[in-house]
């Protein structure tokens, strides 16, 4: 063991902690700590490199009373505070923090500000806002490291007296969820000449949801012809125009529903993230094989991810989505054509509302789509309750398969 | 028709040991798949890996026959996907049996892999050590693989006393 180096030391430490299927126990860390100097500095640093704090819990802050574990902080999900006051408090304290996750907050004006959230905001590389309200758009402006930035159900306050930075920080990732209202007018934003960040070397972005109306789309589509020939990993919603095989609402031609994809030559994966009401997934055919087939013919895409969503059936809203409704069509046009190395596919299995667990509910789906991966990558059933959804039978017929 | 012959290339271990592979085996490992993909011309001369010793790279190249064909961990990998690798200590049925070999061995394994860059390799070797850890005190941790308590016992008192909370859970 002596001979292998601190970051191979690390790399089995990381193992020790915790598994995926069961909460992270840090106990074992802890003796870790306990065999030697080496060991003990490790250790504390992957015990305390990740830190939620609940302010809804008694002794959430307790780890500022130590200097040491303080050191190693480097992500913090804050949740559950009752104002931005309690964040600041808590983030003055830590000097190597990098990502910060924000969850449930309400803002009050000017209260993360001054020289020592200022410091914080400028180290930061990824900054997380999930119901957040309502964040000051002008504490961007001091994000000067940020690579990553994770919006879901925010609310902002787009009054601003500061001026960008020149050059702009570049941003890697955008991920959007935010309600159609808040993704188009945080877009407007990161696309006009006053928004804080540089999206031209974005190699991953994310938005899902809905995008009912034309100029939300037309929004997305003007961050993806700025990163094109950088964008990676892209998730996005075909323009509902094409739902329900019903006209185009408005202009919808369908060279003003693509995505340049003749300039989108290093993309890798691409999710296609459909959730409508009343969806009838063969209706997107159109859209998915123009964009495929218009891909130049070196794009390195390797992974399709399509989502197959259920929905409670006694939820009148989403209507029960079955195997005949998913888009096989759309698959079998990707999986024919050899432009592409695809890797992976994967089907996403989700649910829409609290669906009992019905044994065997996502066999049909299982049988249908494993013929036609074989030999083409892999197939992934995700779902937060998958084995109450897959029969005996259907377990025994994919290990035979 | 017969279908065209693999590619096979010659690498040479830091004791002279020297091996024949198909190319598509080799590529497991992607610094050599780099190599490869630098060198335009077809050579003869193996190719010199001096951190990897003969028996070790025979261990290696069982690992990668195994497992040809399989698709290679992207380098898009997102950060939560690596994470939840990590935290994943169960190791295939194969695996399991391929990395029983000797204290050793097992070191030497890990430290080709990371060498060669051999990502999925270098995982079986860290959970199995890492395995090999959980439940177990310091001083049976010490034992296993000989590690000197360098801590005064000050220090140690000090540190049993930080980690009290967690022994309670």
């Amino acid at each position: 063991m002596s001979t292998l180096p601190a970051e191979l030391i690390e790399n089995i430490l990381a193992h020790v902690y915790g598994n995926y299927r069961s909460p992270r126990k840090p106990l074992d860390l802890f003796r870790c700590a306990l065999v030697c100097h080496t060991w003990r500095t490790i250790s504390q640093s992957l015990i305390f490199s990740e830190v939620v704090l609940d302010y809804s819990l008694k002794g959430a802050k307790a780890f500022q009373d130590d200097d040491r574990s303080r050191g190693y902080i480097r992500r913090v999900w804050a949740r559950n505070s009752r104002t931005a006051l309690d964040i600041q408090r808590t983030l003055k304290s830590l000097p190597n923090l990098r990502e910060l996750y924000i969850l449930e907050c309400r803002f009050t004006p000017g209260l993360l500000g001054g020289p020592d959230a200022e410091l914080v905001l400028k180290n930061l590389t990824t900054l997380g806002l999930s119901g957040v309200s309502i964040f000051p758009i002008q504490l961007f402006y001091h994000c000067s490291s940020l690579r990553e930035l994770r919006i879901n159900k925010c609310l902002f306050d787009f009054h601003c007296t500061d001026k960008p930075a020149n050059p702009k920080p570049q941003l890697l990732s955008l991920h959007i969820t935010a309600d159609m209202m808040v993704q188009m007018r945080i877009l407007e934003w990161l696309l006009s000449p006053e928004s804080a960040f540089d999206l031209t070397t974005l190699t991953t972005l994310m938005t899902s949801d809905r995008t009912d109306e034309l100029e939300a789309y037309e929004l997305i589509r003007g961050v993806v012809k700025l990163c094109a020939p950088t964008l990676r990993n892209l998730m996005i919603d075909p323009p509902t125009a094409f739902a329900h095989g019903r006209p185009p609402p408005q202009l919808m031609r369908m060279d003003e529903c693509l995505l340049y994809p003749l300039t989108l030559s290093n993309l890798r994966s691409i999710t296609i993230s459909i959730m409508q009401e009343s969806v009838d997934y063969t209706d997107y055919v159109p859209w998915m094989t123009a964009l495929f087939s218009q891909l130049p013919i070196h794009t390195p895409l390797e992974e399709i991810r399509i989502p197959c969503w259920f929905a409670d059936t006694a939820n009148d809203v989403f209507p029960e989505c079955d195997v005949n409704a998913f888009d096989w069509e759309a698959l079998d046009v990707i999986l024919s054509s050899d432009q592409f190395k695809l890797k992976r596919v994967v089907i996403s299995v989700d649910e829409v509302g609290s669906i009992p667990s019905i044994p065997g509910r996502f066999g049909p789906i299982l049988r249908a789509a494993f013929p036609r991966l074989k030999g083409k990558g892999i197939l992934e059933i995700r779902s937060s309750d998958t084995y109450g959804y897959l029969s005996k039978e259907d377990c025994w017929w994919l290990v035979d398969g | 028709m017969a279908a065209p012959a693999t590619q096979q290339i010659k690498i040479r271990c830091n004791d002279e040991k020297e091996f024949t592979v198909d190319r598509d085996v080799l590529e497991r490992s992607v610094l050599i798949k780099n190599m490869l993909e630098d060198v335009t011309e077809q050579q003869d001369a193996p190719i010199p890996l001096p951190n990897v010793s003969g028996p070790v790279m025979a261990k290696v190249l069982e690992y990668c026959t195994h497992h040809r064909g399989e698709p290679l961990p992207s380098a898009d990998t997102e950060q939560s996907q690596d994470e939840t690798r990590k935290r994943t200590t169960d190791i295939s049925e194969w695996d399991q049996k391929f990395i029983t070999v000797d204290q050793e061995m097992l070191f030497e394994i890990i430290l080709a892999a990371n060498y060669l860059d051999i990502k999925s390799l270098l995982d079986v070797g860290c959970k199995t050590v890492a395995n090999m850890i959980k439940g177990k005190t310091p001083e049976e941790i010490r034992k296993l693989f000989n590690i000197v308590n360098d801590f005064t016992p000050e220090e140690e008192a000090q540190i049993k006393k930080e980690n009290e909370w967690a022994e309670d859970r």
